[in-house]
């Protein structure tokens, strides 16, 4: 299929950018799709099936090779066998519409895309080029020159072989601790020598022998039941690290915190928060996400979830990104009885874009960026979710190992089938069924591959293509099942496959018998094992009532919605698996959910003085002057601005969008929260904001922790969400703190107790609970360099907060950008103080320094309330939460999203900064002190609104047409910036991945 | 009585709870079938106006609109489509739905109706989709019964990525002549944007958004996403200026007059 001659080749032009942009090489390209079928069609029919692909207004469909004028080179790329091929599927579909009957499965379509490069380019760099549009661990390239071509090239057809599996194997485990080991490292387990002993210390006691006779198994291990350990007690499933028994040191001092840091830090602050706030938090830290009541006048309730999906998208950026985003969805469709989805979330942590350095990971960070984009990109827009708002962070220590956040809110009923809709259940005697995806070999080992450092001998067969087509059909199949009733437990089919997903369903009742051959399969030639751990996507399980079955099928097949009764919930305390009839595993649900040891760690903490962590001088900095050094921050990777992301995202399907993703007069400016009505017709609505800055950590995890939870909270209060109101979900990154994985493991677990320990605070001191989360550790990576030798990049700990608020009334929503000249414009919040530690400022110096901001939680708390009440009486005209770059870059983007301009002064900001600093100024306006706004009031309103807001707010200037004008510490003015031109510098950074406009030369 | 309407979905159609809810604020009996309840022709004769929803119908996959438009074409749903068309009731088509009825050539059938399209929504000249608020429309035919009284809609939103205008010159003069040009993309001020980015965002042929015949408006740009005031880009602005001068918002979207019109056109004519 190829573009009509005189057409402007948008994709192709794209493609000639990209290679120029990434190897300064320059071709031309030509860019076609070809359509391989192996449906076995008469000559007439194919040539109607063909005809069909094509748009005739733009496009010509060729059979066999299609004509065209001489070319150097075609790079050819197609999917690797047994990987998702969802054009092809489509096509295949189409065909049978067109020709008005069904193929069976097995028979396929399959796309690859070629590019026909002009321009002399040699053989290596052909290779270099191919490997921009094909990611070897999915997809395979083919090179010919054009008189190869002409003669005639095979087509591709990807077909999957597979020998059909052997018998179950049996492991006798009455080994010495070495052969066990041994034993866990073939089977790629990731257990260690305590855990692979418990196991064989369970499996030696007479009672298990005596069950396991009774279901025909002897006193061996089968394949299938230590795969099923290996998956269920990986750190992925059991967060062993968050449950470990630590001996925390700090000065000297030791503490003991023997429940694990989870339970101390994270749930019980969480549990403490839902019995003061019982109408507000619903279901907190069991199910799939968190359940709160926003908006108690709604018809449902709100629940969410953010997930990471790290290593695979590192290996395949595409791949694990849409499907790390498609996944999490299935987190909130799974929360109670299910959920509809209402918007997502997004986070990047990458090396920098302008890495020049001499490491070598697997992709350059600008091509994963790419990757990772365009897979949150297709998984959010194709499936009718707002992708709301997100944020990067660059930092070159994640050339180890990148991280990428996603997460999705959903809307659950309140009441289904006279029962609150979070509310789940599973009775003995309901059917097991799984709808949506099929089986293959993709995914194996996911659960435990994720919790390894990268090397280049990490298994790629944990990376899939996630599909949002099929699975958008399984949620409104779900919707329409939950609504008649028909559903007694929801979950979603994620890590570790059937194993995980039914495994953790049986609990509830007491045990499950299933048989494993019942499912359906993409191929032929699963073992047992492979069918239990496979994580093939778009998959959820479902207990439903065995009178509610037959419904249940009509609307999943109404939906076009594959399903299958795999077995049934039993109260037998076993998870009992069969394969054709006989038993494959019987494992004891106790053993299998509570059976694992618990680790014992040690964290001792050196402080940052310790560490040798000093304040940098400021006087290079000041020689530059604040207008230069101003447009130098705005220019930062890390302030400027990232519009080549988030345009690509879709903000408002659904409709009930408020605040998008960008505000201002030219709908260009980020806004600090995302802003979604939940119903149409009410007035109540949801904010969400993110905070996610690791910086702090360099000097302090308990810093970092504490001001990215708070930014969270500052984000959503900014759009008019009522502090009083609000959640959030907290994402650990985290690189290697066990000893046989990491550089520094006391101080690394010392880092992620004072992370939690500040969480913990946070919630404590704001009642803003942690409704859900997830950790994911190893965030490192063994890399080469230009000259091969090895290196470990331990990636900077993170935690993204992604923060939720009630907004009682949409439309007194406020956004940050500057409404008119002549408003009063309010630093509000606590004071500005000496804390440019871990500031972007200090980070231009490329020393994070030692004044970590503080925060003053009853402090930010009462400013919070106070601006929130100043809003709910329509006093505020704009906002903007102070984060990275501080007063100066809040002023700044309020002043050019508002398309004007602000004069202030700085002797009107509260501060302790002593008058006789000689970089007072610069530290009033870069120090990224805690809980302060930038906020603008009309002349009219500003009695009223100090009265209200009761000294928290200081004027410090007023709204002007053109210029950001700030007048210092002595008087006089000391920067003078046309707030246009700073927009030019904020935006120059990647203006290169944004289009210019025009097409067609 | 109300008019009733069709708000056709599945296969990946997404957009099709806020078409049902701005239908029923301009009072129309609007409800969810799937396609495949359509497909036989008999329950599509129900329905005073059939509404094909944005999305991304089988993915986008072989290109926008294209195996969506298929199934209904190799079905007896084609038919009734003839049929609806022929007793004067109404389609509306949004984004992805205008693709999809693009495909079935509901405009402009200068040939076949049903048959061979003859204008093209293709792939965006920035090769990337795009989401935008703050896109504004001229409208410059009131020959549809959806337009009527209508002048310029601002801040109403896109997102797509192959909604790029393209058909040949003959065609082109024969849709400008018989006033099938429905709608243009527009400066603030109402001015075609005459191919400036991002007024027009993907590129399109003489800024043309959408094509419109008495009984059929095909559009790219999404009025269901405008429904009210604060669905709209710059509202929080709009809200500054107006608050000075003593006022609030106004009742409804921009987007909202464009449903109004078609249903009133329905209540007027066809009940």
């Amino acid at each position: 299929m190829a573009l009509r001659p005189g057409l402007f080749d948008a994709q192709g032009h794209i493609d000639e950018r990209r290679i120029r942009d990434r190897f300064g090489l320059r071709a031309r390209v030509e860019y076609r799709k070809i359509f391989t079928e192996d449906l076995d069609l008469p000559p007439e029919e194919l040539s109607r099936f063909a005809g069909e692909l094509a748009h005739p207004v733009t496009h010509t469909a060729t059979l066999g090779a299609a004509p065209a004028r001489p070319f150097d080179h075609v790079i050819e790329v197609g999917y690797r066998p047994g990987v998702m091929d969802p054009e092809g599927r489509s096509a295949k579909l189409l065909a049978g519409y067109v020709l008005g009957r069904t193929f069976p499965f097995e028979r396929r379509v399959a796309v690859q895309h070629q590019r026909l490069i002009r321009g002399a380019l040699s053989p290596a760099e052909l290779r270099k080029v191919a490997g921009l549009f094909s990611n070897d661990t999915v997809q395979t390239f083919r090179i010919w020159s054009f008189a190869k071509w002409k003669r005639g090239i095979a087509p591709y057809m990807p077909t999957v072989r597979v020998p059909p599996p052997g018998p179950v194997r049996r492991y006798d485990l009455d080994l010495p601790d070495g052969e066990l080991l041994a034993l866990s490292a073939e089977r790629m387990l990731a257990l260690d020598i305590a855990e692979m002993g418990r196991i064989r210390e369970h499996f030696s006691r007479p009672k298990t022998v005596e069950a396991r006779r009774r279901v025909g198994l002897d006193g061996r291990a089968t394949d299938v039941e230590l795969e099923h350990l290996g998956q269920a007690w990986s750190e992925h499933c059991k967060h062993k690290i968050f449950n470990a028994d630590i001996t925390y040191v700090e000065g000297g001092r030791e503490e003991h915190i023997a429940e694990g840091i989870f339970r101390r830090y994270i749930r019980a602050a969480t549990l403490d928060i839902q019995r003061r706030k019982p109408g507000f938090i619903k279901s907190v830290l069991w199910d799939n996400s968190g359940v709160v009541d926003l908006d108690p006048g709604a018809d449902h309730y709100l629940c969410f979830k953010c997930e990471t999906h790290n290593s695979p998208s590192f290996i395949e950026p595409y791949g694990g990104a849409i499907t790390g985003i498609v996944g999490v969805y299935r987190d909130p469709m799974g929360t109670g009885r299910g959920s509809r989805l209402t918007f997502g979330v997004w986070g990047y942590c990458t090396g920098s874009p302008f890495y020049k350095g001499a490491l070598r990971p697997p992709l350059h960070p600008d091509q994963l960026l790419d990757g990772i984009h365009r897979g949150v990109r297709d998984g959010g827009n194709k499936h009718g979710v707002p992708t709301a708002i997100g944020g990067t962070f660059f930092d070159d220590s994640y050339l180890g190992k990148c991280l990428v956040y996603v997460g999705a809110a959903g809307l659950i009923p309140k009441t289904v089938a006279g029962r609150p809709g979070y509310e789940k259940w599973v009775r003995p005697g309901d059917r097991i069924i799984v709808a949506g995806g099929r089986v293959g070999k993709d995914g194996i080992h996911g659960a435990t591959a994720s919790s390894q450092e990268y090397s280049e001998g990490t298994p790629a067969g944990h990376v899939q293509i996630g599909d949002p087509y099929t699975q958008k059909n399984v949620q409104e199949f779900l919707l329409e099942a939950l609504g008649e009733g028909l559903i007694d437990f929801a979950q979603d089919s994620g890590a570790g496959g059937i194993g995980s997903a039914a495994g953790e369903m049986s609990e509830y009742s007491g045990g499950a018998r299933i048989e494993l051959d019942r499912d359906l399969f993409k191929y032929e030639g699963l073992a047992p094992w492979e069918i239990l751990e496979s994580e093939s996507q778009e998959r959820m399980f479902f207990a439903v009532d065995p009178a509610n079955v037959r419904r249940f099928a009509e609307i999943a097949e109404k939906w076009d919605v594959e399903w299958r009764d795999i077995g049934e919930f039993t109260d037998s305390g076993h998870f009992h698996l069969l394969y054709k009839g006989a038993t494959v595993g019987y494992l004891d649900i106790d053993f299998l959910h509570k059976g694992v040891p618990q680790k014992r760690l040690r964290a001792v903490w050196r402080t940052p003085e310790e560490r040798g962590l000093r304040e940098p001088s400021l006087d290079a900095l000041a020689r530059r002057g604040p207008g230069r050094l101003l447009h130098d921050l705005l220019r930062r990777e890390n302030v400027a601005s990232r519009e080549f992301l988030q345009r690509e995202y879709d903000t408002r399907v659904q409709g009930r969008t408020v605040v998008p993703a960008f505000i201002g007069e030219g709908s260009d400016v980020p806004s600090d929260a995302f802003v979604q009505k939940l119903e149409f017709g009410r007035t109540g609505a949801v904010a969400c904001g993110i905070g996610l800055n690791p910086t702090f950590g360099k000097i302090d995890t308990y810093a970092m922790a504490m001001l990215s939870a708070n930014e969270g909270l500052m984000r959503v209060v900014a759009v008019g969400a009522d502090p009083d109101r609000a959640a959030n979900n907290g994402n650990y990154c985290w690189p290697g703190v066990l000893a046989d994985e990491s550089d520094e493991p006391e101080y690394k677990t010392a880092q992620l107790v004072r992370a939690a320990r500040a969480q913990s605070d946070f919630a404590t001191g704001t009642d803003v609970a942690t409704i859900s989360g997830k950790d994911s550790m190893k965030i490192q990576g063994n890399i080469l360099d230009s000259r091969g030798r090895r290196h470990r990049v331990f990636g900077l700990p993170a935690i993204q907060f992604a923060t939720i608020g009630h907004v009682p009334d949409a439309a007194g929503c406020v956004t940050a950008d500057l409404k008119l000249a002549g408003d009063i414009v309010y630093v509000v919040g606590p004071p500005t103080r000496d804390e440019l530690g871990g500031s972007e400022l200090h980070e231009m110096l490329g020393e994070p320094g030692l004044n970590v901001p503080r925060v003053d939680l009853p402090a930010s708390m009462e400013t919070y309330r106070a601006l929130h009440s100043a809003m709910r009486a329509g006093l505020v005209e704009s906002a903007k939460a102070c984060s990275k770059g501080g007063l100066a870059a809040a002023l700044s983007l309020a002043a050019f999203g508002g398309g004007l301009g602000a004069s202030i002064d700085l002797r009107r900001v509260p501060s302790d900064i002593p008058a006789g600093d000689r970089h007072r100024d610069l530290r009033l306006l870069f120090s990224e002190s805690a809980s302060r706004f930038v906020v603008s009031v009309a002349p009219g309103n500003a009695a009223a609104f100090e009265k209200v807001m009761g000294g928290r707010a200081a004027r410090f200037g007023t709204v002007v047409p053109r210029s950001v004008v700030v007048t210092g510490s002595g008087g006089k003015v000391i920067l003078r910036e046309e707030a246009a031109r700073l927009k030019r510098s904020w935006r120059s950074t990647f203006a290169h991945k944004l289009h210019a406009g025009g097409g067609a030369p | 009585m109300n008019p009733r309407a069709a708000v056709v979905v599945g296969h990946g159609i997404l957009c099709d709870r806020e078409l049902e809810e701005a239908l029923r604020r301009a009072g129309a009996d609007a409800e969810r079938v799937h396609l495949n309840d359509l497909l036989d022709g008999e329950r599509a004769g129900r329905y005073h106006i059939l509404a094909l929803p944005g999305g991304f119908a089988f993915g986008d996959d072989t290109f926008a609109g294209n195996i969506f438009a298929k199934k209904v074409l190799f079905n007896p749903l084609r038919e009734a489509f003839r049929r609806h068309l022929d007793e004067g009731r109404l389609v509306f088509g949004v984004c992805n739905g205008n693709q999809v009825g693009t495909m079935m050539n509901l405009i402009p059938a200068f040939g076949e109706p049903l048959g061979p399209p003859e204008v093209a929504y293709t792939c965006n000249s920035s090769a990337r989709f795009e989401d935008r608020g703050n896109i504004h429309l001229k409208v410059v035919s009131q020959r549809s019964h959806w337009l009527k009284g209508l002048d310029v809609l601002h801040n109403i939103p896109v997102a797509h990525g192959e909604g790029r205008f393209y058909t040949s010159p003959r065609v082109l003069r024969r849709l400008r002549s018989e006033g099938l040009v429905a709608l243009r993309y527009a400066t603030e001020k109402g001015v075609p944007a005459r191919g400036r980015y991002p007024q027009n965002p993907n590129d399109s042929l003489e800024d043309i958004a959408a094509l419109a015949s008495e009984q059929v408006l095909l559009m790219m740009p999404h009025p269901e996403r405008a429904i009210e005031p604060v669905n709209q880009d710059g509202w929080t602005r709009r809200r500054s200026l107006l608050r000075r001068r003593g006022k609030g918002l106004p009742p409804e979207g921009d987007g909202m007059a464009i449903f109004r019109n078609g249903v009133e056109h329905v209540r007027k004519n066809l009940l």
